[in-house]
């Protein structure tokens, strides 16, 4: 709304007439649109009813159910290592020794250019055996429900699906947290330095935890990222929501009504962390900043000058 | 080295593909996106709710759900396209909408005198957005707009899944025949994209060099 006030006067009575009048049409042209897609899709045989009959069957809804908790485990899984590993990268890349610094440039730039696609399948293609006796090894050693927790059996296509996400992500939490480290206050370090503190402790006590509240929205923004990813899992039949969706639709030939589905599934999973970040975004925001500091001001400067009366 | 030098035929033909789903969904999505971001600004509130819906959506959608909904959905809805056209159509809608985020931040940063001085010397508000704001949004958005079309050139490695035989899915033929070389291949292929990828960066840079001297 603001961009509107901003670029454009208040509109004149004439002005207003014209937009109503645009308005007016551009929904009549709309609704026309919107009836025309309407009919062709009501022609079409997706939306008789009785494919979507097939989703009041609660076994359907269970196997939706069992993909919606493998793309929520393969998601978390991926924000928890690829923001670890990215953090460590970050704080590598800023490390005093110039060999780590370059190794690990190279290392950032060189996951960053490359599609994660392709890193999924080369690790699908040459290691999902190893993927599968690893997990198969830790599934003997762990209690049950560790295992629930974890992807029991299906390991050779969860590994090179997160490991493939995280490295590629954490690439890019490195440069946040790299920018969001540097982005703090020269004096802040110089401070830390001119009290005897090691770089650790300065990185630890000082630098982190100022550095983390400007990151954060990059963070949040980072895991909607990492939860649209696990999708690509599809492209190696791991079984999560859209691998699960895709079963369905191919069982009951329900294309669309799934892909709707599908659709609703993952814009209400993802929404909500957009949502927080730009939330978290407005609230570190400059312009918000000033808005308060000069509400204090004027504030400040009401009870000033009630002292002076 | 040498199943690289044996199969290189294979992985050009790949990159070619890959080229031009890119060059292709690029232009589209570019004029798409630039078209959002206008209509999220103009005072015509049913533009606005669309455009703002449609960039909701599909920024919290998946890129792999939009390939499924456009080629194995519009085929059933009786659409029938070749798999480049699907691939073009489901590259340019998903990358779209980060496009047109990146202008409309654009649109954000050109100082209100700009558009102040616009409308006093009488120009309308088309005018205003065609001579004035849109030139200097679109090019304080090009650093942001270079981020999302290298996006877009690893997004097009998703294709392969959806039956077009681009680069990354290059990958998996060659490896059917040597299964002992994947990681080879695998260097190779992605050598090709950081070619691609810090050729983008670098024209773009160039261009951004360029608009920033006019403006």
């Amino acid at each position: 709304m603001s961009d509107i006030t901003r670029l454009f006067d208040e509109p004149s009575p004439r002005a207003r007439r014209k937009l109503a009048l645009w308005n007016g049409v551009g929904s009549t042209i709309a609704l026309l649109i919107a009836l025309y897609v309407g009919w062709v899709f009501a022609q079409s045989p997706q939306m008789r009813g009785e494919l979507w009959v097939h989703f009041a069957e609660p076994g359907v809804w269970w196997t939706i159910g069992r993909g919606l908790v493998a793309t929520i485990r393969a998601a978390v899984l991926c924000i928890v290592l690829s923001i670890l590993f990215g953090a460590a990268l970050g704080i590598a890349r800023l490390s005093a020794n110039p060999l780590l610094r370059i190794g690990v440039g190279i290392w950032i730039e060189f996951f960053r250019a490359i599609p994660s696609l392709l890193i999924i399948l080369m690790l699908f293609l040459a290691y999902s055996r190893v993927f599968g006796e690893v997990g198969s090894a830790v599934e003997a050693v762990m209690p049950g429900f560790v295992n629930l927790l974890l992807a029991p059996g299906q390991w050779n296509t969860l590994g090179p699906l997160v490991l493939a996400v995280v490295v590629q992500h954490s690439a890019i939490i490195a440069e946040v947290f790299r920018g969001g480290i540097l982005a703090v206050p020269r004096g802040q370090s110089e401070a830390g330095y001119s009290i005897g503190m090691t770089r650790g402790a300065l990185l630890r006590i000082v630098l982190i935890p100022q550095a983390v509240r400007g990151m954060l929205p990059a963070l949040v923004s980072e895991c909607v990222r990492s939860l649209k990813a696990t999708s690509l899992g599809y492209a190696i039949g791991y079984l999560d929501l859209l691998r699960t969706g895709q079963i369905i639709a191919s069982a009951y030939h329900n294309i669309i009504p799934m892909a709707l589905i599908l659709l609703v599934m993952y814009v209400s999973l993802c929404l909500p962390l957009s949502w927080l970040a730009s939330w978290l975004e407005y609230r570190t925001s400059p312009a918000r900043a000033i808005r308060k500091t000069s509400t204090s001001a004027t504030a400040l400067t009401a009870k000033v000058s009630e002292g002076a009366a | 080295m040498a199943i690289l030098v044996y199969n290189l035929p294979a992985i050009l033909d790949g990159f070619a593909m890959t080229l031009m789903l890119f060059a292709v969904s690029a232009v589209i999505c570019l004029v798409l996106g630039i078209m959002l971001a206008v209509m999220r600004v103009v005072p015509i509130q049913g533009l606005n709710l669309f455009a703002g819906f449609y960039v909701t959506v599909i920024r919290n959608a998946p890129p792999v759900l939009i390939f499924f909904i456009v080629t194995l959905g519009l085929p059933v809805l009786g659409v029938r396209l070749s798999f480049f056209t699907y691939a073009v159509i489901a590259l340019s809608v998903y990358e779209a909408s980060f496009i047109c985020e990146a202008v409309r931040s654009g649109i954000n940063f050109v100082p209100a005198g700009q558009s102040e001085a616009a409308r006093s010397i009488g120009m309308t508000g088309t005018q205003m957005l065609r001579y004035v704001v849109m030139p200097q949004a679109l090019a304080n958005s090009v650093p942001a707009i270079c981020n999302y079309l290298i996006a877009l050139c690893k997004a097009t490695s998703i294709a392969g899944t959806f039956g077009v035989v681009e680069a990354t899915i290059t990958l998996k033929y060659i490896a059917f025949e040597n299964p002992g070389d994947v990681f080879v291949i695998f260097m190779g292929i992605a050598a090709g994209y950081i070619v691609i990828n810090t050729s983008i960066a670098a024209l773009l840079r160039l261009y951004e060099a360029k608009v920033s001297v006019l403006t």
